[in-house]
């Protein structure tokens, strides 16, 4: 069943319908406030926030645009808000990142830390050395893989804007993967 | 292609954003730049690994601990707004319960979030349309007076040391104190920035001793509202020069709004009392008619702006 029919049948009050929906979309809201607080307690509580904002918000939601953009811009908002709120901890976050890199050198190649078992911890450590501006477009972008027109409505950026951070976030974090730490 | 150009269609490239002309002509050269060529790999390598080891899978349990959040919300958390202002009515009179029953001195004025003036005259009319005169504020005011009433002699009888407040007390009280506000908020909106939630509306208690309760906030998210409002009646929110709102104006919190609600005039008195609800402010009982709408002129903006 479309979103958009579960959507409607949300809203006529059939509760059902919630239930399909966050199976459908748990994973990728999950994964989204993941990448973006870098925890997965918070990132947790913040999905479960997430979708019983949609909840109780559904009735707002006027089908002018895909659910899938109203439901991401609800996730960004909420994680913008926990990432300020929680900025001292993100501050931790950096220092065992430096910690990690302080460490004896390994030289590696993308491909070879594709390889290696840690690459996911690696990347989620990389994905916050960047700004926040630059993160979230590329976490929307190549992780979730959503358009650049999505990611327009979603974040309300015009699209030259979010290609040129994209373009700058993907050259900083291979910088960062590969160890290079003067990034931009 | 020089290379300026071809750097700059590199993400293009990797993104799968040209036509096969263009992917051809990127390729013929890249041929002739392996600095290039060698980025475009890692571009594309990064971009592939991150799809593919990017996606993490949510807990198993957090299926079942939204439903269990969602279970302890009541049916009505989600449903419409409705346009009733019972609910209001309700809520103002237990404010006015709970403010005659604590004696405290009233709030700073200048601590309210934001403030809203209602419809207003714009011009002259030669064929004003005439407001209802009772209003849901006025009902509710007369809900809290008579509670009011009825606390001050139950604790004239009881001879309590404490004073109750009365309106010239309130009104003749420091700025400085201390009197609650009672906060109302409207129904949950993704676009209400975090910052604003504690603050949607909220009803001034000094303000008892004039006419009737005074507004003083509005919603973040204002005209996001008013469009609802006023397409619920089959009428247009316009901008102050006359063009419909984009929806990012509609759904980003603006520190000023400016528009103008074209209602058509059979939904005015609806209209008026909604807007009364939303936190909006007469100051005059006329309002300008054009075409089979009446035009209220809305002027709302944040407290610091």
């Amino acid at each position: 069943m479309l979103d958009e029919e579960l959507v409607q049948l949300l809203q006529h009050g059939q509760r059902e319908a919630f239930t399909t929906l966050i199976s459908k979309w748990q994973d990728r809201i999950f994964t989204f406030c993941y990448r973006q607080l870098g925890e997965s307690a918070l990132a947790e509580e913040a999905a479960q926030d997430v979708f019983v904002k949609v909840y109780t918000s559904i009735h707002s939601f006027r089908k002018e645009s895909k659910f899938s953009t109203w439901l991401y811009r609800i996730a960004t908002n909420h994680c913008i808000n926990l990432n300020n709120r929680h900025h001292r901890r993100q501050r931790d976050h950096h220092q065992s990142f430096d910690e990690m890199h302080n460490q004896p050198a390994e030289q590696h190649t993308p491909l070879q830390q594709l390889e290696r078992k840690d690459f996911e911890h690696q990347l989620q450590l990389a994905l916050h050395q960047l700004p926040e501006e630059h993160r979230v477009l590329l976490i929307l972008r190549d992780i979730q893989d959503c358009s650049y027109e999505e990611i327009a409505e979603i974040t309300q950026l015009n699209i030259g804007t979010i290609k040129s951070r994209i373009h700058r976030g993907r050259h900083n974090l291979r910088q960062i993967l590969q160890g290079d730490t003067d990034h931009e | 292609m020089n290379k300026f150009l071809l750097k700059n269609r590199l993400h293009d490239y990797v993104d799968g954003d040209l036509s096969s002309d263009e992917r051809r002509e990127v390729e013929a050269a890249l041929n002739h730049h392996p600095d290039l060529m060698k980025e475009v790999e890692d571009l594309q390598e990064q971009r592939n690994s991150l799809l593919e080891f990017g996606q993490v899978t949510a807990p198993d349990n957090l299926l079942d601990n939204i439903l269990l959040d969602i279970e302890a919300i009541p049916e009505s958390a989600n449903k419409p707004r409705s346009s009733s202002y019972i609910p209001f009515v309700f809520v103002a009179t237990a404010a006015l319960a709970a403010w005659a029953l604590i004696p405290t001195t009233a709030p700073d004025i200048n601590d309210v979030p934001s403030e809203v003036k209602g419809a207003q005259v714009l011009m002259p009319s030669t064929n004003p349309i005439k407001l209802p005169i009772t209003s849901p504020i006025e009902e509710a005011n007369k809900h809290l007076e008579h509670l009011e009433a009825t606390v001050a002699e139950q604790q004239s009888v009881k001879k309590t040391s404490k004073p109750v407040p009365s309106r010239q007390t309130a009104k003749k009280s420091s700025n400085k104190s201390s009197n609650p506000t009672f906060v109302i908020k409207t129904p949950d909106s993704p676009y209400v920035p975090e910052w604003e939630e504690g603050h949607i509306i909220e009803v001034v208690k000094t303000e008892f001793a004039s006419d009737a309760f005074q507004f003083k906030s509005a919603p973040a998210n204002l005209l996001f509202q008013l469009d609802n409002l006023v397409k619920d009646v089959g009428g247009t929110l316009k901008s102050s020069n006359g063009e419909p709102f984009s929806t990012v104006e509609l759904t980003n919190f603006s520190p000023r709004a400016t528009c103008e609600l074209w209602v058509p005039i059979a939904a005015v008195e609806d209209v008026n009392q909604r807007l009364t609800e939303l936190g909006g402010q007469f100051f005059d009982e006329t309002i300008r008619q054009s075409g089979g709408f009446a035009i209220f002129k809305i002027d709302a903006r944040y407290k610091y702006y």
